[in-house]
């Protein structure tokens, strides 16, 4: 079961064009910049906008097709959508929010709230809020409350857009277990996030100024970016580790010094432009520095980016003309160091 | 609203205050005026003249069928002006407003030449359904929505555009058709200015005065409502015209606070 | 009412003016020495008339019984013209005119069908047909009065569906058709171009229009206008005649 989007969304002097975009099963990460088009493609799929040419088809039933003057409107689609502003029904109750699209589906008032309940329990909205007003909770729990409200009516495509920006660190790690067991069949995933592209996607859209520019495996996209910002963005290397403080302990052995105080299990991003690298053993301020080994080498124009392995396995981008002066090559040793400040810890 | 406590809470300019407060003056003068000249023993027995009686059940029944009117063309026509995109969307608006500002009698008038008898669409309600609305409690009805209908959609068509349409969106992706979104998320989401609309409404309804007097007449019993007893009676008996303009104050002040505090935003 | 309201506007300019002209000793109400007229509504054509391009007076038109009310609230006018004997005796009652009243003219209630007679009418005791939309002036106004007492006279029980605040508004709604048959007075059925359904019973029930100086003893700026009017060769007279009044 696919969805495949074949065609184009226009807005205000400006559209979205994509051809052949087929969206397999599991966890689809959509990328790119502002204004690239990722919200645009979740809202034509979930019958929020309509195709202005061409042809969108999911699950083998065709849901948009002006030519042949087929529309599916958004409310016989089974698409879920959890919205970057949560946009919760603020006259209703938490449970009654949850329980919304059951109720719609047919479900009477009791069925619907017992399925409410169990699906805000999993999302870890607390049974204290259920019959409070949406007002009275925080973006957090919102957040969550959105989620189990999408998830309720069992969509088969289940469209995420920017789901963990206002999720507390505990909320995060539930959501992102709840996103990659989620029971939809499809989940879009338009996020600003590397960790949830890293821990969470099988598969990569990149999106820019309106054109599919990149799609494909994670790796395979990583490889092949097709935009600057996609680039580095896919450049962005993640290690997990359990923080103690400023340290972070990898699980490749190596000790992190961080600018950020944590605790417990968190992921550590950095740009692959912070990674500097020197034959020798570097002196002064780079605490976090390492041995490690050349794997690949992909020259790119001006630009080299050296895949290394070690106790950690990353991704350093250094100009062309510094990687001829080290010599680089596939199994040579370097050591490699990062500033303190380069570092985030994402929880 | 919630009452401010900080430093720039009464930052405006003295004169401001003073001329607010004036203006406040001016609207509760009139009031007191009336209040000073009530004859207050002698109300039980005016209250319960039998013209009076009846021009508060003639006005009670036309008032609240005008008012439910309202809101089965109002709604309708709020939502068309708040989310349909129409080709005029300002001359719409201006339209919908112009019961607002035409002189009563005017719209009084107005409603003749095009529901009287042998006006342009009544000659046909007359020819086709026997039906002449002139001289009815209907007329006195049709009367009073055309000019309380405005309030209501104006107050309604803001609301509706300060939601916008985000929470239909998500309804629409959690299964809701039209209907089901409309029921079920729309309305309970401008619950507060649909009260304000038809409480506006209905008091404009109650007032409502010229363009009764002109397009349903005045006749005891069907037509001649409280506001037309006040004219009659100032000319009569000063102090029975006081005495029902206190009820019909009294009756708008009532159902005026009690909606506030219930149903509109603080 | 329009015309109401504009002539409630004058009466409120001439009541400031009231005070000026008791402390400067003047002639007339107006400090511009114009003589005011305070005249019954149905006059308003006729005074148009008698005043056009002079501007010796000031007509204030509003009904007879809101005229009264005003000259007792302190309106300040040089002469009263009441469209009955009820609201002049009134005004002479409570002290705000004290000269001695004299009938100008009088006014013949008629019959009054809408145009082209739609409704068959053609006696007054068609008037209480149930099936016919009927129209008079509410008691509280002269010719309302004046008709409810010409109805019993005749023992007609009428099948009423208005009973309009003023005799311009019933003639207007006749003239429209949305009614049938009214009473109105001959002048407002003229203007009206209404057809005028002969009915005997009404003979003898007309209103007598009453003019009276404010003042006991009137300037004669104010004598000269009261003059016009009582003179049977005035143009006061003259001109209530062409506009189909009956002679005193």
């Amino acid at each position: 079961m696919t969805v495949s989007f074949d065609g184009r969304v226009a807005r205000e002097g400006w559209a979205l064009q994509a051809d052949g975009l087929d969206i397999d099963e599991g966890v689809t990460a959509v990328i790119g910049a502002n204004g690239a088009g990722k919200t645009t493609l979740g809202r034509a799929v979930a019958g929020l906008d309509r195709l202005q040419a061409g042809r969108l088809v999911i699950a083998g039933s065709v849901a948009d097709d002006p030519a042949a003057g087929v529309f599916v409107p958004a409310h016989r689609r089974r698409v879920g959508m959890v919205f970057q502003d949560h946009r919760l029904f603020g006259h209703l109750r938490v449970i009654d929010n949850a329980a919304f699209g059951l109720r719609r589906a047919g479900a009477n008032r009791t069925d619907a709230r017992r399925q409410a309940a169990a699906l805000l329990e999993r999302v870890g909205v607390d049974s204290s809020a259920w019959s409070r007003r949406p007002a009275a909770l925080s973006g957090g729990q919102r957040q969550r409350v959105a989620v189990a409200r999408a998830l309720a009516p069992q969509p088969d495509v289940l469209i995420v857009d920017e789901p963990l920006a206002s999720v507390d660190s505990a909320g995060r790690t539930r959501l992102r277990s709840l996103l990659a067991e989620s029971p939809a069949r499809h989940v879009i995933l338009i996020t600003h996030d590397p960790v949830d592209v890293a821990t969470l996607a099988h598969t990569v859209v990149v999106l820019d100024d309106g054109t599919v520019v990149s799609r494909g495996s994670t790796a395979a996209v990583a490889a092949a970016p097709g935009c600057e910002w996609a680039g580095r963005f896919l450049g962005a290397n993640v290690v997990a580790g359990q923080a103690r403080g400023t340290e972070v302990a990898t699980e490749g052995g190596l000790v992190l010094t961080v600018a950020e105080e944590a605790a417990g299990p968190v992921y550590v991003t950095f740009g692959a432009q912070a990674v500097t690298l020197h034959r020798d053993r570097p002196a002064g301020s780079a605490r976090n520095a390492w041995q490690a080994e050349v794997q690949r080498v992909d020259i790119d124009g001006e630009r080299a980016r050296i895949h290394l392995t070690g106790p950690l396995e990353v991704r350093a981008d250094v100009t062309r003309r510094s990687a001829d002066e080290l010599r680089l090559h596939p199994g040579l040793g370097v050591w490699a160091s990062l500033k303190a400040t380069e570092l985030s810890v994402v929880t | 609203m919630s009452a401010s406590t900080g430093v720039g809470a009464g930052r405006m300019p003295a004169a401001v205050t003073w001329v607010g407060f004036a203006a406040l003056g001016l609207l509760v003068l009139p009031v007191v005026g009336l209040l000073q000249r009530a004859p207050w023993s002698a109300l039980p027995s005016i209250l319960g003249e039998s013209e009076v009686l009846e021009a508060l059940r003639v006005s009670l029944i036309v008032s609240l069928a005008a008012t439910a009117v309202c809101l089965v063309l109002g709604l309708p026509l709020a939502l068309v002006l708040a989310r349909r995109r129409l080709r005029f969307p300002r001359m719409a608006r201006a339209v919908v407003m112009l019961p607002m500002v035409l002189p009563p009698v005017v719209a009084g008038t107005a409603l003749l030449f095009a529901l009287g008898r042998r006006g342009l669409v009544g000659q046909w309600l007359e020819a086709w359904f026997g039906v002449s609305l002139p001289f009815t409690v209907a007329g006195a009805v049709v009367a009073a929505a055309f000019v309380a209908l405005p309030f209501f959609v104006v107050t309604v068509e803001a609301a509706l555009r300060q939601a916008g349409d985000d929470l239909d969106e998500a309804a629409a992706t959690l299964g809701a058709g039209a209907w089901a979104t409309l029921v079920h998320v729309t309305l309970p989401t401008i619950r507060p200015a649909l009260a304000a609309g038809t409480a506006l409404a209905w008091a404009r309804a109650l007032g409502e005065f010229g363009a009764t007097l002109t397009f349903a007449g005045n006749f005891p019993g069907r037509t001649r409502t409280l506001p037309l007893e006040t004219y009659l009676a100032l000319e009569r008996n000063p102090e029975a015209a006081v005495a029902i303009s206190l009820v019909l104050m009294a009756v708008a002040l009532a159902v005026l606070i009690t909606l506030r505090d219930r149903w509109m935003p603080r | 009412m329009a015309t109401g309201s504009i002539t409630r506007l004058r009466a409120v300019a001439a009541a400031g003016a009231a005070v000026s002209m008791v402390a400067a000793g003047c002639a007339t109400a107006a400090d511009d020495g114009a003589v005011v007229v305070m005249a019954a509504s149905s006059l308003t054509d006729v005074m148009e008339t008698v005043f056009e391009d002079r501007h010796r007076a000031t007509a204030v038109m509003a009904g007879s019984a809101t005229l009264v009310a005003q000259l007792a609230a302190g309106a300040a006018a040089d002469i009263l013209i009441t469209a009955d004997a009820a609201t002049m005796d009134r005004a002479t009652a409570d002290g705000s005119v004290r000269g001695t009243p004299a009938v100008i003219a009088t006014n013949a209630l008629v019959l009054a069908a809408a145009p082209g007679n739609p409704g068959r009418v053609t006696a007054l005791a068609d008037l209480a047909r149930p099936d016919l939309l009927v129209g008079l002036c509410s008691a509280d106004v002269p010719c309302g009065a004046l008709a409810r007492q010409a109805l019993q006279a005749a023992q007609v029980a009428p099948s009423v569906d208005t009973l309009e605040l003023s005799v311009r508004a019933l003639a207007t709604k006749l003239a429209l058709g949305e009614l049938d048959a009214g009473l109105v007075y001959a002048t407002d059925a003229a203007a009206a171009h209404l057809g005028v359904v002969d009915a005997p019973e009404l003979d003898g029930h007309a209103n007598r229009y009453y003019i009276a100086s404010v003042s006991a003893e009137p300037a004669p700026a104010v004598q000269a206008v009261i003059d016009d009017f009582t003179d049977p060769g005035g143009i006061g007279a003259t001109t209530l005649q062409a506009h189909g009044f009956g002679p005193p």
